[in-house]
């Protein structure tokens, strides 16, 4: 009799599970198991939900009610997730992996939010919440005994006589011959290999190594009958398909699958596995093994260089790609950003576009450039200006910088092509001028085409929050909204090196304290594995160029403040006083004992950890101009270079305050400590002064 | 006429004038500026032209059928046509509150109605892309800054109009900052703008004032990006913009007191006004046939007409010497 193909897989599908279910064992809990950790917190569902969008979980999830934040996948999706926590004791669970995922698996990728036991019961109540499509019933046939037996009997024979197996068979029960179909099939398909499974611990992968099969020879490959294959099947399409196929679109291939070349073979045994199989006549159990996997062109492409790479033969050393140490620390971070997700918050880098304004817009362009840099510090620095031989005399632009809405068409001055809007992170030029970054230019949409526009990268996640937040703002269409959402979010890491000293940032991702007072989510504590973090920290310098690990502060050197203090007596605690003027820093910044009043979007970074955590250069330019840097924030130029104020607190010029106020920040422990030093002292001196007037 | 797309809840803020209660302090000036400046529109106010110190910048009296078209008036006056009038809200100060909360509690502004007029304040009624400009007013951005330099040296006794003569004369004790005067002025008193809304012409510069003991800062959103700015504000200091043309208003805040919030819109015309309290507003002299109308509320949503009125503008058919009255215009939640 013969059994239909899917007869036979259905009753191996059947001996999987038979053997998997055997081999299970009821967890035991052991006295040395930990606890599932208490929170009482009741769940809110509804607040859960929010919390599912600003809190940071679907940068990795994706999940049905949250659709247009989508996630790339790199957690699973949790739409259907209730299901796997239905008692009370599961939830407890969910709870407790929500706010501490490292108690029950210290090697995860799932970070711990540092969510409060409030926001984690939220959370797990809500994804609970959610009716999912899980778990469906299937109707899986019978066990079919006839195709059961003959599949056994098909193993049986091998080494024996056709009596011997067919009595060994007949000894069998159903239950038996199921049990060990399953273990011959879970040898046969290699499933250990990515599963554990309890009996092939000391299993052999069952594929061909590959080692060496960059160099192997093309004549032991088995071609078989995959020309006849791709003929019946590229014949069977329409005129359409067939110029959109992969092989018509890449001929290299299909010649060399027709002259027989390990390239051919190898991206066909990447597409289509089992199609090596056509019109051959094999035993059940022989038929190609390999699983089709869901890559993508590009992806089998990589996969096929790679292979065709193992060649295991040393590779001549001048052709060896061997980095600077400034270099591979650049490369292996970027990868470890990609590793860790954190590319789903953070904009690494600024997306570039390509257009040419029109005449009038360029020339507009060009007037507010040059009214901003005329009224603005002179430095040498890609947000204030670009090499003059770089500069364009033309109109064709290119801009780096992230998307910043767009116009109303109704209000649009062309309303036929109104314009998108984009924040410079790098200075530009146009007519010759240059333009500064932290200015809104506008691209007509018609020119904002895919060939246009190279995208920024990371940072989906956070732009999709400054949507969300903006969607829920009572004034969503006022052009500050945006600014103060983006003061919300994941910042862009874009000049993070330049900005931040390297060993703050490596105790800031072990530690990931909270510095913006308006974000609304907090940096996640990673489970970092061994030097990632040195890597993480080292790579965001590399990438900018500045120093690293070692930092030099001149401005902490004695021979730079003695200097200084000649010209300007008392010239930290004189600086200090910028710092602490009531309309000046504390007006925001927490500082020295002060801590300023106001909502969190109101309210800015503490300035007690700037010592520590940025590099003086960047502080000089940041408080000279903020925006340039960080083209959304609220901080306003506080010491212009056209006018003379505060001179009652420091006496000089605007740039001298801004030295100042850099100086006074950076050496921050010493000016505390001696203005608290000054007043002991006079405080001493009092006391002497009543003892002697008594 | 009845508006209805003030889609989202307004909240009504009263412009009352005897929101505050003085003391023994000196008459705050919010009471005599709220009077005193005009809306910094081209359209004078009846005070300003009754002080008789007009310039080319204002407009002068309608010619009839001046220019080959003709030119003609538009008028109206947008109302509140809820049955109650809207709830008045208080802005929670969070900060410097012994200053800013010390002259009573700071409306918010976001609808204004007024209670005896029942008018809409801080509306901006202007044309789009008018054909012509009327011959009494300056053609072109040049034309409006020499008026309008022309203008404030005659209202601060000869002053010149720039950051830096205006500083000088300030440390010089020459001038002094509550007593400076300007077609287009933003103050700032006790935390807040006045105006809440203000239109000008490009080339007219803008003065803004802190005659305040704290600091302010006015961070300048705009859609297009062509107007931002964001200067610190010390006390006793002024600062003047110069905005260019745009076609959406532009956002003012303090990003150190967060609720100090007011808009602001800038045209190369001179058809544009802002309601005042009775929620009117008359554009002289504009050119005759079609033109296009917009209001538009302070939530930057514009204000539509049967549905209709964008912020293309609604057409409107000016004659020749005629005025075009739109009676009074009805707006509800």
């Amino acid at each position: 009799m013969r059994i239909a193909l899917e007869g036979l897989a259905v009753t191996e599908i059947h001996a999987i599970t038979t053997y998997l279910m055997d081999k299970s064992r009821q967890y035991v809990e052991q006295d040395s198991t930990p606890k599932i950790p208490e929170i009482a917190a009741q769940g809110d569902a509804a607040r859960g939900k929010d919390l599912f969008s600003t809190k940071g979980c679907v940068a990795c999830h994706n999940h049905k009610d949250h659709p247009s934040l989508k996630a790339r996948s790199f957690g699973p999706d949790l739409s259907n997730v209730a299901i796997k926590f239905d008692s009370p004791e599961h939830k407890k669970w969910l709870v407790a992996w929500i706010k501490d995922p490292a108690f029950f698996n210290p090697k995860t990728f799932m970070p711990s939010l540092q969510l409060s036991d409030q926001d984690s019961a939220d959370l797990a109540a809500y994804l609970v919440s959610v009716k999912g499509t899980w778990a469906q019933e299937v109707a899986l046939p019978a066990v079919d005994d006839v195709a059961l037996t003959d599949l056994v009997m098909s193993i049986q024979l091998k080494g024996k006589t056709s009596a011997q197996a067919k009595a060994d068979v007949d000894k069998m029960s159903q239950e038996e011959k199921l049990f060990f179909l399953g273990e011959k099939t879970i040898g046969r398909l290699g499933c250990f290999g990515c599963h554990d499974i309890p009996g092939f611990e000391n299993a052999k992968g069952i594929g061909v190594p590959l080692a060496d099969w960059g160099k192997k020879d093309p004549h032991k490959l088995a071609f078989e009958n995959i020309v006849e294959y791709i003929e019946k099947k590229l014949g069977g399409l329409d005129e359409k398909a067939r110029a959109e196929h992969f092989y018509t679109k890449n001929d290299y291939y299909l010649w060399a699958l027709g002259h027989h070349q390990r390239e051919g073979f190898l991206m066909q045994k990447l597409r289509e596995p089992r199609s090596y199989d056509y019109k051959k006549i094999r035993r059940w159990e022989d038929r190609a093994r390999m699983p089709q996997f869901n890559l993508t062109d590009e992806e089998r492409d990589a996969v096929a260089t790679f292979v065709l790479g193992l060649v295991s033969e040393e590779v001549n050393r001048n052709y060896v790609f061997t980095p600077s140490p400034e270099r591979q620390a650049a490369i292996t971070g970027r990868n470890l950003l990609d590793r860790y997700n954190c590319t789903a918050c953070h904009v690494i880098k600024p997306g570039e576009y390509r257009f040419t304004p029109s005449e009038e817009d360029a020339e507009s362009i060009a007037a507010l450039g040059k009214k901003e840099l005329d009224a603005d510090y002179k430095f040498d620095h890609s947000a204030w200006g670009i090499p003059p031989a770089a500069v364009n005399q033309g109109r064709n632009m290119v801009i780096l910088g992230l998307p910043d809405g767009a116009e109303d068409p109704d209000s649009a001055e062309n309303p036929d092509d109104p314009k998108s809007f984009v924040k410079l992170w790098s200075a530009t030029s146009v007519n010759g001028q240059v333009i500064p970054a932290g200015l809104k230019l506008g691209i007509p949409k018609s020119q904002l085409t895919p060939a246009n526009v190279t995208p920024a990268q990371g940072g989906v996640f956070a732009e999709q929050l400054v949507d969300f937040l903006l969607a829920k703002s009572p004034d969503a269409a006022n052009p500050a909204e945006r600014d103060k959402a983006w003061g919300k979010v994941p910042p862009p890491l874009i000049r993070e090196g330049e900005k931040v000293q390297t060993p703050w940032l490596y105790r800031f991702l072990r530690d990931p304290v909270s510095i913006r007072p308006a974000a609304v989510l907090r940096m996640p504590k990673f489970n970092y594995r061994d030097g990632d973090v040195e890597t993480l920290a080292n790579y965001f310098a590399a990438a900018d160029g500045v120093p690293y690990p070692y930092i030099e502060i001149p401005e902490r050197q004695s021979s730079y403040l003695d200097a200084k203090n000649q010209a300007h007596p008392e010239y930290l605690e004189q600086a200090f006083r910028l710092i602490t003027n009531k309309d000046l820093c504390i007006k925001c910044h927490p500082v020295g004992g002060y801590k300023p009043l106001g909502k969190p979007e109101e309210l800015g970074p503490s300035l007690a950890r700037a010592p520590e955590r940025l590099r003086p250069g960047w502080m000089l330019h940041w408080i000279a101009n903020p925006k340039r840097l960080l083209p959304y924030t609220g901080m306003p130029i506080n010491f212009p270079p056209d006018k003379e104020q505060f001179q009652e607190i420091f006496k000089g010029s605007g740039m001298d305050q801004i030295t100042a106020a850099r100086d006074a920040l950076i050496n921050y422990n010493l000016v505390v400590d001696d203005i608290m030093n000054r007043e002991q002292a006079a405080k001493t001196a009092s006391v002497e002064k009543k003892g002697d007037n008594q | 006429m009845s508006l209805r797309i003030w889609s989202q809840t307004l909240i009504a803020g009263f412009l009352t004038f005897g929101l505050v209660g003085c003391g023994d302090e000196p008459r705050h000036r919010l009471a005599t500026l709220s009077d005193e400046v005009a809306p910094a529109g081209s359209e004078p106010s009846e005070t300003t032209e009754a002080e008789g110190e007009q310039v080319a910048l204002a407009a002068p009296k309608a010619k009839s059928g001046g220019g080959a078209s003709g030119w003609g008036t538009i008028k109206g006056k947008i109302v509140w046509g809820g049955a109650s009038l809207p709830a008045a809200r208080e802005l929670a100060v969070t900060k410097d509150q012994e200053w800013c909360g010390g002259a009573g509690p700071i409306p918010d502004e976001t609808l204004v109605v007024d209670k005896d007029t029942k008018g809409v304040l801080n509306v901006l009624a202007y044309l789009v892309k008018p054909k012509a400009i009327h011959e009494s007013y300056p053609q072109d951005a040049k034309g409006v800054k020499e008026a309008d330099a022309k203008r404030f040296a005659e209202l601060n006794g000869g002053l010149e109009f720039t950051a830096e003569a205006i500083s000088a004369a300030i440390s010089g004790g020459k001038a002094e900052v509550k007593n400076l005067k300007a077609d287009a002025l933003i103050d700032q008193i006790r935390c807040r703008y006045v105006p809440h809304a203000i239109a000008v012409r490009e080339g007219q510069q803008l003065l803004v004032l802190n005659p305040e003991p704290i600091a302010h800062n006015v961070k300048v959103a705009s859609v297009s990006g062509k107007n931002d700015a964001n200067p610190n504000m010390p006390p006793g200091s002024v600062q003047v913009f110069k905005w260019v043309t745009d076609t959406s208003p532009l956002s003012l805040e303090c990003s150190i007191h967060g609720w100090m919030k007011m808009y602001g819109m800038v045209f190369d015309h001179p058809y544009f006004a802002v309601t005042g309290k009775d929620g009117s507003f008359e554009l002289k002299n504009v050119p005759a046939g079609d033109v296009a109308l917009v209001l538009r509320n302070p939530k930057f949503i514009p204000v539509k007409k049967g549905g209709k009125m964008t912020a293309r503008g609604e057409k409107i058919t000016v004659k020749p010497g005629e005025t075009v009255d739109l009676g009074e215009i009805v707006v509800t939640e």
